[in-house]
């Protein structure tokens, strides 16, 4: 006889309990996104953004709205939401907390792999709208698939590396992460260097991609990082059973009937195209694949079947956030976002660290 | 017959690490695998069910070629308990229900969940459900594992030094438990293990391993005060304690 309150109720209780959590994230990100669609320079109230929304409003506002904020506010959503759901997948297959792909070199291999098509490939030209051109707002680098290729290539290069040092080397943990700053360095050197080579307007489009910007894109790009966004996502949450069972460690994955080779190589060039499409659109965008999964591990838990979809809705939630603020705090104009995570997220992850493991 | 492992050799690059192992076992039998360290003892448990891809050999359950099965289907007959568990915060309820990988398509459904149920309670842990598995203890971690081994409802059950981290108590609880398992389940459990006394007084069938090649397998009469000396280069007594029996080291 079970007793009345039997363990299989408590569990129930339990999950019900992480899926309402995560609703109260999504209703809290379209809140945010609704209130980033309200502040700027031109305010606007919620009733005149459903106007908008409706296509009832007056130019200025359908402007403001489908042109200015509409596209920053999406691209913050996706980019955050991929670069989280980079972190918690590299943190789970190199089963190392500090795993993300800007720590381990992966943004700055993507950013030297788009400096050296700018440069060496001369990918860089550097089209401006009307007066404004030069001011780095209105700068696009011209042969954007072609330097989004060579971002993925220079990502993919340094994942390669963090997996062979992975298994082939049979490295520790902490040895990757330092292998990733190794690598971190060596791609900024590299990035350097041709930023040395390179002429005044090839160098203005690379800091255009070293400033992690989410008010670039346009929306054909959000499209495209949707497109690599949506089914990655399916396809980790597909395997949300799998990550389970790796972090319980390498032999009992296999023994729970997991293929641990096709899952790392997969989770790892997915989370690498990830991170190389949100940073060859948007610029590198620190920290935030690694503060947003541990966030979300905090709040839910390690069960990947929260915490994928928590880190993701985290991730875009504090993109956002860190976005707006950063476009209301001058008057002058819009931070970019990445100086922010930046700023945000270095702290908050001292403060991780300093609080330790417990929950 | 269940499980039949016919002439198993492995290798790594450098050295050879099992030269041929044959051996077989019933249903409802716990058999213990004992040797010195290196013997090969947890890569022979490894090979059984393709952790690691032997050279050589055969693994046969009920006369189907186990290795060419794929991962999933092997874990659907096979549960093991590795030595290390990879610290980790999952519940104890989600980490038990793990073992229902192998079954599950998309979601646990209610039978996974209520298997789940089962094995924690026939490991006793019914007051941990909902605790993290990192903060328990080193005794209700191993029963963790076991649970979600049972929860794989295997027909064989491999254990990779089960005790060698517990306490006497939990040493004793979870061999009971093991042994309770194989009767009850009527599942084939093979354990390596270090505590020679612990193996005479749970185990049926006894694998000598030396060097990667058995030098004695069969029951308790198969373990003489020789072939211990020969396996592990150590002079014993044996007796019997209690109704048990026992090996106690002699000599320099």
């Amino acid at each position: 006889m079970k007793a009345p309150d039997g363990i299989a109720h408590a569990y129930s209780a339990y999950t019900r309990k992480k899926t309402l959590l995560f609703l109260f994230f999504l209703v809290l990100l379209a809140a945010a996104a609704l209130l980033a669609l309200c502040v700027g320079s031109y305010r606007l109230m919620p009733m005149q953004i459903i106007d908008t929304l409706l296509g009832r409003s007056g130019e200025a506002a359908s402007i403001v709205v489908w042109n200015i904020r509409a596209p920053r506010i999406v691209a913050a959503v996706i980019a955050g939401w991929g670069l989280a759901l980079a972190g918690v997948v590299i943190q789970c297959i190199l089963n190392n907390p500090l795993g993300s792909p800007f720590t381990l070199g992966i943004s700055h291999g993507a950013a030297f792999g788009a400096a050296f098509a700018i440069v060496v490939l001369g990918e860089g030209a550097v089209r401006g709208s009307g007066d404004n051109a030069g001011v780095i707002e209105n700068i696009a680098v011209n042969g954007i698939y072609s330097v989004t290729l060579f971002a993925f290539l220079g990502a993919v290069l340094a994942t390669v590396v963090i997996i062979i040092l992975a298994r082939i080397r049979k490295m520790a943990p902490e040895s990757i992460i330092l292998s990733g700053v190794a690598l971190s360095s060596l791609f900024v050197s590299g990035t350097i260097l041709i930023q040395y080579f390179a002429e005044d307007v090839e160098l203005a489009s690379i800091v255009f991609w070293t400033f992690g910007d989410v008010g670039r894109a346009s929306w054909g790009e959000i499209l495209l990082m949707a497109a690599v966004t949506v089914p990655a996502t399916a396809w980790f949450f597909m395997h949300r059973w799998s990550f389970n069972a790796l972090s319980a460690g390498e032999d009992a994955a296999r023994s729970l009937g997991v293929n641990v080779e096709r899952i790392r190589i997969w989770g790892m060039l997915g989370a690498a195209f990830l991170s190389a499409m949100i940073v060859s659109f948007l610029g590198v965008i620190g920290f935030l694949g690694l503060v947003a999964p541990h966030m979300a591990r905090r709040i839910v838990g390690e069960d990947h079947r929260f915490l994928v979809p928590n880190a993701c809705i985290l991730g875009g939630l504090l993109l956002l956030a860190s976005d707006t603020i950063g476009r209301t705090i001058l008057e002058s104009g819009a931070l970019p976002v990445g100086v922010i995570t930046s700023f945000m997220g270095a702290p908050l992850f001292l403060y991780l660290l300093v609080r330790g493991t417990r929950r | 017959m269940i499980l039949s492992v016919e002439g198993i050799t492995f290798g790594y690059r450098s050295a050879s690490v099992l030269g041929g192992v044959s051996f077989s076992m019933e249903r409802g039998t716990v058999s213990a695998i004992l040797g010195v360290n290196g013997a090969g003892k947890s890569t022979l448990l490894k090979c059984i069910n393709r952790i690691l891809r032997p050279a050589k050999g055969v693994v046969l359950l009920d006369e189907t070629d186990l290795h060419k099965m794929t991962q999933t289907e092997i874990a659907r007959h096979i549960g093991y308990v590795p030595q290390k568990y990879a610290d980790n915060r999952l519940t104890v309820f989600d980490a038990v229900l793990l073992g229902r990988k192998p079954y599950i398509k998309w979601a646990a459904t209610k039978r996974d969940i209520e298997i789940a149920e089962n094995a924690i309670r026939a490991m006793k842990l019914e007051k941990f459900v909902l605790r993290p598995v990192s903060e328990l203890s080193g005794g209700e971690m191993q029963k963790v594992i076991i649970a979600r081994a049972l929860a794989q409802e295997p027909d064989i059950l491999l254990l990779d030094e089960p005790t060698s981290n517990l306490d006497l108590k939990n040493q004793v609880d979870v061999m009971n438990l093991i042994t309770g398992v194989a009767r009850e389940k009527k599942v084939a459990v093979v354990i390596s293990i270090h505590d020679l006394n612990l193996a005479l007084r749970f185990a049926g069938v006894f694998l000598l391993l030396k060097n990667g090649v058995i030098r004695e397998c069969g029951g308790k009469e198969s373990i003489t005060t020789r072939i211990i000396r020969e396996v592990y280069d150590v002079d014993v007594v044996l007796g019997e304690v209690g109704g048990y029996p026992v090996a106690i080291p002699v000599g320099p």
